[in-house]
């Protein structure tokens, strides 16, 4: 699993972020500080979906764009800024695999997938990774894209509500049901 | 969408992934993105940097080159042309310059927040003048203006928007923004007007009252002697304010200490002009500190007078005979009885003192802070001044560079388009039945404009017109067109007309080199 600690997210607070927001929105420049506080979460999110380093460039810089272009539209009463930053990055994939007309994939590392069930059984780690991988493989792609962002990209419920449209505690009841789930199928192997 | 479990490791350092990092094309991509799916191009005049970029990369054009008629897919459309909305942070109380040299002059309660209230932090405002022909085809606004069935052209000495960027905010009506408005043109024969947006049309609202020979150097030099002024009247008051804390803790009440029986006790007849924080206690005496050192055989002399200062929490009393003299210290004491009875009271005249000293500290703070503004917006005036005007008007007795430009005051009390204007009717020296054509092609335009470039005029042209179209022989014609698609094309060759009484104006397309207004206004000389 991937440490939190490798974003190098600059210190300002979210009033301090707001009002580079608010100026950005006439002038596009004071963005780039913004861009370099997310750049390398959106980017990393869109290259664990892509999987094509070239692309994911393309698409992040898609998704930034578009952030300028639509950064009047954004309020921040409703979700937190770079929540909305992951929302447009998400579009930005399906639209890609739509005009590919490729299935979008939900890609699971097998290392970061031994990792994690290494957390939760150190003793019976080789088992439980054979049938998490299994019990994955029988989740629905939507159910895994939860379980993925939540455990392998280590997003929060309110920026993977943000993603999904849904509220921020329909995630939270989404990612316990899907979590039970798993658990479920593991104990039935 | 499907799940994939994958053997294979897809890593990429920071490093690597931060090469990727690239903001100027984040801003080619916006500016593109932008300037396909709207006109209304609000920001993107923000920085030269970023406009250069959108230049260069939006039209992909070669070296500047002289004009030729633009092949169709290199027809300038006035989508690609940037909107050149500047965004202002402002401020109540302050006095903010726009790019094009105007002032915008904010009261201290002009901007309020969604409950009525004085906003107390800076705020978005986005602001874009009009000064020429060019820019009033390019803004969305008519620039006719209907009264009693006739319909009149706008003659601009100066057009603006103001809006908000968030629509909460509100102007006070009781409190109006002024803004001076950098006109080019002086004369007294302007209206104002302000744009209806619901009803689609202008709202005529007074007279343009600024005198001919009020000129920008009269405007500035009023402007800062009014703030000038207002410094003047802050300090005045802030000095008043030191004066009265002053004397104030002069009065700072005391209480006495209740009286130790064993030390020794001087009863003085007080002057309480002198030691005001004595008067209430006209039976204290003094009683002689511990550490004191004093003779009593002291106090058998028959003194001439005696003097009381006040030190730190004690006093010094001075005794006087002849040359000589005797230093007591001491502090004013009451007896078990008035004591216990004097503490209450004591506790009312503190309390009431914390009170004023309070009240004036904050008056003072808020002084102080009206005074930082009025000299801030002096400031802001003589670097108006320094960086407008030509020959530096505010300090000096000079006007004559300055004195055809006005600076046009509008009182705007809630946010719009307005216009200081002269409606014109039609030309009718000469008419002409006009059909429009590019190349072999009939021109179908969304709008023409007929452009008076001697006299800066514009008139807006139906189709109406185009069967008896007016012009002026005499005048420096030039006819823009505009079609659906918002492509732009001229034709300015009117001596062709001669006295025929059908004309086909073959109108050239604008290469898409000149997508600025700053390019077109030189490319078409206005």
């Amino acid at each position: 699993m991937q440490g939190q600690n490798q974003y190098h997210i600059s210190t300002i607070t979210q009033e301090e972020e707001w009002e580079i927001i608010a100026k950005a929105i006439n002038d596009p420049k004071h963005f780039e500080k913004l861009y370099e506080r997310y750049f390398l979460k959106i980017f990393r999110y869109i290259l664990n979906r892509i999987r094509e380093e070239q692309i994911t460039s393309e698409i992040t810089s898609d998704v930034f764009s578009k952030a300028i272009i639509n950064l009047h539209k954004y309020r921040r009463k409703e979700v937190p800024f770079v929540a909305w930053l992951y929302g447009i990055a998400r579009n930005e994939i399906l639209q890609f695999f739509r005009k590919q007309k490729r299935e979008a994939v939900v890609f699971v590392e097998e290392e970061k997938l031994r990792h994690f069930t290494e957390e939760l059984d150190e003793v019976n780690k080789e088992e439980l990774f054979t049938q998490m991988k299994k019990a994955l493989e029988q989740l629905s792609p939507d159910d895994v894209e939860i379980i993925e962002m939540k455990y392998f990209q280590q997003l929060s419920h309110k920026e993977i509500a943000n993603l999904l449209g849904v509220s921020e505690e329909n995630a939270r009841v989404k990612t316990f049901r899907i979590i039970k789930k798993l658990k479920e199928l593991v104990n039935k192997m | 969408m499907k799940t994939k479990i994958e053997n294979n490791k897809f890593e990429l350092s920071d490093a690597e992934a931060l090469k990727h990092k690239n903001f100027d094309v984040v801003i080619q991509k916006a500016a593109l993105a932008k300037s396909a799916s709207k006109f209304n191009w609000k920001w993107i005049a923000g920085g030269t940097g970023v406009l250069a970029v959108l230049t260069s990369t939006l039209l992909l054009l070669p070296e500047e080159q002289p004009y030729t008629a633009a092949p169709a897919n290199n027809h300038l459309s006035v989508k690609m042309i940037p909107d050149n909305t500047e965004g202002l942070m402002v401020e109540n109380s302050s006095i903010v310059q726009t790019k094009d040299g105007s002032l915008l002059v904010f009261e201290e309660n002009s901007l309020l927040d969604k409950n009525g209230k004085a906003l107390t932090k800076p705020v978005a405002l986005n602001f874009k003048e009009y000064h020429n022909v060019i820019d009033q085809i390019l803004c969305k606004t008519p620039m006719t203006y209907d009264s009693a069935g006739t319909t009149y052209h706008f003659e601009s000495a100066g057009m603006f928007d103001l809006s908000s960027v968030n629509n909460e905010i509100k102007i006070n009506p009781e409190a109006p923004i002024k803004v001076m408005l950098n006109s080019k043109k002086n004369g007294t024969n302007y209206n104002l007007y302000q744009y209806n947006e619901d009803a689609k049309n202008w709202k005529y609202l007074s007279k343009d009252n600024t005198p001919s020979d009020y000129t920008k150097a009269k405007a500035l030099k009023d402007l800062k002697a009014k703030e000038e002024s207002k410094q003047k009247n802050e300090e005045k008051e802030l000095q008043k304010l030191n004066i009265e804390k002053n004397q104030k803790e002069q009065e700072k009440p005391i209480l006495p200490h209740e009286e130790n029986k064993d030390r020794f006790h001087i009863k003085l007849d007080v002057n309480y002009k002198d030691l005001p924080e004595l008067a209430y206690f006209k039976n204290a005496r003094f009683e002689v500190l511990p550490n004191a050192n004093f003779d009593p055989q002291k106090s058998k002399v028959v003194w001439d007078y005696v003097s009381a200062k006040k030190d730190k929490e004690s006093y010094v009393l001075t005794f006087f005979k002849g040359k000589s003299q005797y230093e007591v210290p001491a502090v004013p004491v009451l007896n078990k009885a008035e004591y216990t009875s004097e503490k209450r009271k004591y506790e009312i005249r503190m309390n009431a003192y914390k009170m004023t000293i309070d009240s004036i500290n904050e008056a003072q703070i808020e002084k102080s802070k009206r005074l930082e503004i009025a000299k801030k917006n002096v400031a802001a005036i003589i670097h108006f001044d320094m960086v407008n005007n030509p020959i530096h008007v505010v300090d000096e007795n000079i006007t004559g560079a300055m004195e055809n430009e006005v600076l046009r005051t509008f009182t705007v009390s809630n946010f719009g388009t307005f216009n200081c204007d002269c409606p014109n009717k039609l030309p009718k020296e000469q008419f002409v039945k006009a059909e429009f054509k590019i190349d072999t092609n009939k021109a179908y335009f969304r709008q023409v404009y007929l452009v008076e470039r001697n006299k800066k005029m514009m008139y807006t042209m139906y189709e109406s017109t185009f069967g008896n179209f007016p012009f002026n022989p005499k005048n420096d014609n030039l006819i823009i067109g505009v079609d659906e698609s918002g492509l732009v094309s001229f034709y300015e060759d009117f001596s062709a007309i001669s006295d025929k009484k059908d004309f086909t104006f073959k109108m050239k397309p604008v290469n898409r080199q000149y997508a600025s207004a700053k390019s077109l206004k030189e490319f078409f000389n206005l």
